[in-house]
């Protein structure tokens, strides 16, 4: 009787755990990087350097746990961004709301991510970030800004933060109740967007698998080529 | 063994790490070394074993193996790969024609079990030459982007003038496997 219990404990605790992918997007300096600790609700290391690279992380939040993407934002790095976009369940969308001369720069990589392959159908959380600085405008005047005001075609929330606290402040509290909004939006789309994410994987996979192959090929047939014009 | 003595042992082996620096033969892995370390980097021979070096950087003492990249040496590049803290990779980002080579070691490596999780640097090394790829280039020929098991840094950089090299290693002793 023990064990049947047991196992069938076992078995509602499975069916409630949900594996879930967020990428955190956004500018150069937007404190992205600043942002993930209060998403972990850990408060930030004082000296993050810019990402030139991937940082995952994970985090187990009630019957979710969720896989984070930290990329780089530098602009020569956001092609890279779209490699990462098929396996993720939502986006966070990171803007420094007191750096007004980045906001048009700031709009067009949010559209031009929003057409990509992977993202539109997925849910979108946008912090304006950086509330603490003279000159930054709220999350309704960002929104504006950034032409999302009366999009009705893309599950979005915007949302005020401060990612980086006053010394000695905790984890400001908004990141945890917005990161709540884009967790129902993922629980409410949950099925069909974790079978999306699983096709899309399996699809990856079997390009990678492809690219390795052609790359062994070709450094094959480099070698080959040397030694032939080093035996001339 | 007293608790002074406890501590500072404890603090020792935590502050302590094993750094692996590999790359293929002439990728500049030995002068990005000597250039961290200060010292000479004119006559640099081609490295037949490996050298190890400890470098100080911020506290933190890091134990760096710098292993020779040519071909008949890297089937013993495994021989090192035990209680590896971070890896880093060096890569001569002006040799096109090698890309492929580099980028089938890399895969090689990041297949291994004892380096599963293990942090990598990638130093884009040779930057002060005009026909360097970028690290952006270097990144998609790589398909670094298909790393998911564990964070990743690529950091331009020339050993030769010491550009950059700092850089990465501050990006090192921050992801490093501290448990
Ligand atoms: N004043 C203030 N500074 C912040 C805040 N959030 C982040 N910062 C600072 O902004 C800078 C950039 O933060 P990062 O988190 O590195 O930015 P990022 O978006 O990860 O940047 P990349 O990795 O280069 O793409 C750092 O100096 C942070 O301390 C905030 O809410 N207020
Ligand atoms: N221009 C330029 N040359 C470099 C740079 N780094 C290294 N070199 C040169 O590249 C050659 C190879 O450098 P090494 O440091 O010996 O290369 P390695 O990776 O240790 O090579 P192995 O020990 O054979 O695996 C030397 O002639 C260096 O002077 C750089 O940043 N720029
Ligand atoms: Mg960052
Ligand atoms: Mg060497």
């Amino acid at each position: 009787m023990f064990t049947l219990a047991g196992n069938f404990y076992n078995w509602v605790k499975k069916k409630q755990e949900k594996s879930v992918t967020i990428i955190v997007l956004g500018l150069d300096n937007a404190g992205k990087t600043t942002l993930l600790y209060g998403l972990k609700d850990e408060l930030p290391q004082a000296d993050v350097t810019p990402t030139i690279g991937f940082r995952p992380s994970k985090l187990i939040s009630g019957k979710y746990t969720i896989q984070w993407f930290d990329v780089g934002g530098a602009k020569n790095f956001r092609r890279v961004w779209q490699s990462y976009y098929p396996e993720v369940h939502g986006v966070i969308y990171v803007v420094d709301a007191a750096a007004p001369e980045r906001f048009e720069e700031a709009k067009e990589t949010l559209d031009k991510t929003l057409e990509s392959e992977g993202i539109p159908g997925k849910p979108v959380l946008i912090f304006a970030n950086k509330q603490d600085l003279d000159g930054c405008i709220s999350a309704h005047e960002l929104s504006q800004k950034l032409g999302m005001l009366d999009r009705k075609d893309c599950c979005h929330h915007v949302a005020n933060c401060q990612a980086k606290p006053n010394e000695g402040d905790p984890v400001d509290p908004r990141i945890g109740k917005a990161l709540k909004w884009l967790l129902d939006a993922i629980e409410k789309d949950y099925k069909s967007l974790s079978e999306r994410v699983k096709k899309d994987m399996e699809e990856q996979k079997r390009k990678e698998k492809e690219r390795k192959e052609a790359q062994r090929k070709r450094a094959e047939e480099a070698k080959a080529a040397r030694l032939r014009e080093q035996a001339e | 063994m007293g608790l002074l003595t406890l501590l500072r042992k404890l603090k020792k082996s935590e502050k302590e790490f094993r750094i692996l620096v590999l790359g293929l033969d002439n990728a500049g892995k030995t002068t990005a070394l000597k250039k961290l370390a200060d010292e000479d980097i004119t006559h640099t021979m081609p490295t037949q074993g490996f050298n190890i070096k400890s470098v100080i950087h911020e506290g933190f003492k890091l134990n760096v193996w710098d292993i020779g990249g040519q071909k008949t040496i890297r089937p013993y590049w495994r021989n090192y790969f035990d209680q590896t803290d971070a890896l880093v990779f060096v890569i001569d980002c002006s040799d096109h024609r090698r890309m492929d080579e580099t980028g089938v070691e890399l895969n090689q490596l990041l297949d291994e079990e004892k380096l599963a999780g293990v942090p990598l640097l990638i130093f884009a090394n040779k930057q002060d030459l005009m026909n360097a790829m970028g690290p952006d280039e270097v990144t998609e020929v790589l398909g670094l982007t298909n790393i998911r098991d564990r964070a990743w840094h690529i950091q331009p950089c020339s050993a030769k003038t010491g550009e950059g090299l700092q850089g990465g290693m501050e990006w090192l002793v921050k992801n490093i496997n501290k448990s």
